[in-house]
């Protein structure tokens, strides 16, 4: 009965309920929406790479090798020779292996020179592996496969001739590219939601051969050019990679391998291992995290004050009603347990739908967040975590209802039943 | 109402009288005694009409007869319930099953219906509503807004009630479940005198219909001589008159 009469009371007062249900609506569907993001962003970080025991690369910081070998960002210091790859690559304790060659472009997108192993091995999300959708892996020299943002950003399609560029220009046909040597797109990956889709895939040999005429890193003088026709597989000569991931035929031997590439005599290597680097890189991200979880905390706790005024302001004008309840049998206590009530009722109702803003925005803004950042954020249903914070709030909802009811409880008390108007 | 179920102090028993008291005294924290009745009896039944001016009293010996003050010294029974002996939570019990209480003006909650505010008491106390002996809740109020004449305005928002309206419902809502003890306290004092008349004789009809006692507290002393007893607060209360209302301290009684 008492919630009944709570439930009234608040349709009774519309617009403040309208409002605080608003407020706490949004600060609530805040919070939620900064944890969904946040556990969106981290699973889609940590499973950018999934079954690869081993990054190897030129001796730098772990960090910085995960960046560019993973993420795409920032560039190696220094490259891996063939020979040192093919040193590991052989190893009798190596199951495969998946080199990596950067540092071109094409229209901001970098351009990755690997070979069949990476269709073949590479995993992310578990146990996800790099499909097609349309065509095939390059195979020749000048052929060239497209992630799937870039195929879908620039709107090239199977067959199109493209040129890349050298380093990460974004202009096309200035005297650092590679103009006289196109690349036919023969491949457009499926979506993967890693930076997989950003880049654009060529063979090794393709990478060997866009600077075989370059000389100490220029291209090459007028008429020095080597025309594409003359350029064969056979005759090229790989002489480094940047990187390469690698994987154990046991797991146990991970660790034994990695000190063994520490210890390379031949140049200066490191190998790190992708899940303790994620986890040292996202504890730098954590800062940012904790910051965005802070500001949505502060915004819930104004939108409980709100609740609070509201509530608490309608006391002095309540005084008559609470006389009347008093005079037809209510206690002081039932008198409080009502205020009580109309807070717990704003803060789950007004939580309610703050679940359903989340839901309602993430979905009409997923699209919209894709397109123009490249950014996708899945939709997924609450977690534990959610449910804590929910679990929490309406505790503290109970508690600030806690506030107007005693205030309820000492008016009821001095007024009894006398009415003031 | 006399097949009293159990024997506990809230069940009133039908033979002893509606009021009695017996040195009864009663202080605000910190003041003098406001009400000090030696001795007082009220029969069951009886119309009473019960005046005295401001400060003499009223609003606290309503207090204590509602149950919503505490008995400080000597004894009240009110129903045959020792009021002394009851927690605030079995008086506020008691209040709900036996009393009927009809304030001076602004008697309704303004977001309940007119059909809603009158069923209030039998929703709050069980016992009221098992009074109705099975019949509908819904079927009993509405049966007494159209006893009152307000048979058009069950889903009328209070508000919107002349005041003469309000004051009936308030009465719907006191009477419903046939509490044995009606207080009112100055309910036609917002009245004219035509709606005075009106509003006493439908009183008066609906209390002997169920046996119920009236107190009716007022100054309108033109009223007077309808009332089978009438008492004055200053006869019976030996405390000195009190220059203000009492309960004004906000924090009196908590502090």
């Amino acid at each position: 009965m008492l919630i009944q009469l709570a439930w009234n009371s608040l349709l009774n007062r519309k617009l403040t309920t309208l409002l605080t249900l608003g407020s706490i609506a949004c600060s609530v569907g805040l919070l939620l929406a900064v944890e969904q993001v946040r556990t969106g962003a981290r699973d889609a970080f940590s499973n950018t790479i999934s079954g690869t025991d081993l990054i190897v690369g030129a001796r730098s910081g772990g960090i910085n090798l995960l960046l560019y070998t993973v993420f795409r960002i920032g560039n190696a210091t220094n490259n891996v020779s063939y020979q040192a790859y093919q040193h590991f690559a052989n190893h009798k304790a190596v199951a495969w292996t998946i080199p990596y060659s950067l540092g071109d472009s094409h229209k901001g997108y970098r351009v990755v020179g690997t070979t069949d192993a990476f269709y073949q091995h590479y995993r992310y999300y578990g146990d996800r592996q790099v499909t097609f959708t349309q065509g095939q892996q390059p195979q020749g020299i000048f052929e060239v496969a497209l992630g799937s943002d870039v195929a879908k950003a620039l709107g090239y399609e199977l067959g199109r001739k493209i040129t890349l560029s050298h380093g990460m220009r974004e202009a096309v046909g200035d005297a650092a590219g590679h103009d006289d040597k196109p690349f036919t797109v023969t491949g457009i990956l499926a979506k993967t939601g890693t930076p997989i889709d950003r880049s654009l895939y060529i063979t090794l040999y393709g990478m060997e051969a866009l600077h075989i005429d370059w000389q100490d890193g220029a291209p090459p003088m007028l008429g020095e050019e080597i025309p594409v026709d003359d350029i064969r597989a056979e005759t090229l000569q790989i002489k480094s990679v940047t990187s390469f991931l690698l994987r154990t035929h046991r797991r146990v031997d991970s660790l034994r391998l990695q000190r063994e590439v520490n210890d390379y005599r031949g140049e200066p290597l490191m190998a790190i291992l992708p899940g303790v680097t994620l986890a040292e890189l996202w504890s730098v991200v954590g800062y940012a995290e904790d910051a965005l979880r802070v500001v949505s905390v502060i915004v819930v706790i104004v939108g409980f004050l709100g609740m609070l005024v509201a509530v608490y302001t309608t006391l002095e004008e309540r005084r008559r009603e609470m006389a009347i309840l008093r005079a037809v049998g209510l206690g002081q206590g039932k008198i409080s347990s009502l205020l009580i009530m109309e807070s717990g009722l704003l803060t789950i109702a007004g939580s309610l739908l703050g679940i359903a803003l989340l839901y309602a925005v993430s979905i009409t803004a997923q699209p919209i967040v894709e397109q123009h950042f490249g950014i996708y954020i899945p939709i997924r249903p609450l977690g534990q975590t959610e449910f804590t914070y929910l679990g929490v709030l309406w505790l503290a909802g109970l508690l600030i209802g806690a506030i107007p009811a005693w205030k309820a409880y000492r008016n009821s008390l001095s007024d009894g039943l006398s009415i003031r108007i | 109402m006399s097949t009293a179920v159990s024997t506990e102090a809230q069940t009133p028993s039908a033979g002893s009288p509606a009021i009695a008291v017996r040195d009864l005294r009663f202080r605000y924290p910190g003041g003098a005694d406001v009400l000090h009745i030696p001795e007082f009896h009220l029969q069951r039944g009886q119309h009473a009409f019960l005046y005295g001016p401001s400060g003499s009293g009223k609003t606290t010996l309503l207090g204590l007869v509602a149950g919503v003050l505490e008995v400080q010294q000597g004894s009240l029974h009110v129903l045959g319930a020792d009021l002394g002996a009851l927690n605030a939570a079995r008086r506020d019990a008691f209040r709900a099953s036996n009393l009927g209480y009809i304030f001076q003006m602004f008697n309704l909650i303004a977001y309940l219906s007119v059909e809603e505010n009158i069923m209030l008491p039998c929703q709050v106390s069980p016992e009221r509503r098992r009074r109705l002996n099975g019949a509908d809740l819904r079927e009993e109020a509405r049966r007494l807004a159209r006893h009152l004449g307000l048979g058009d305005y069950l889903h009328r928002n209070v508000l919107q009630l002349s005041v003469g309206q309000q004051q009936r419902v308030a009465a719907a809502r006191a009477m419903i479940g046939a509490p044995s003890l009606l207080i009112a306290d100055e309910p036609t004092s917002a009245l004219d005198y035509d709606h005075r008349g009106r509003f006493l004789d439908l009183l008066f009809e609906r209390c002997d219909a169920t046996g119920a006692t009236l107190l009716f507290v007022s100054h309108d002393q033109t009223l007077m001589g309808r009332f089978q007893t009438q008492v004055a607060l200053s006869d019976i209360n030996r405390a000195a008159p009190q220059p203000t209302q009492p309960p004004s301290a906000p924090n009196g009684q908590a502090g």
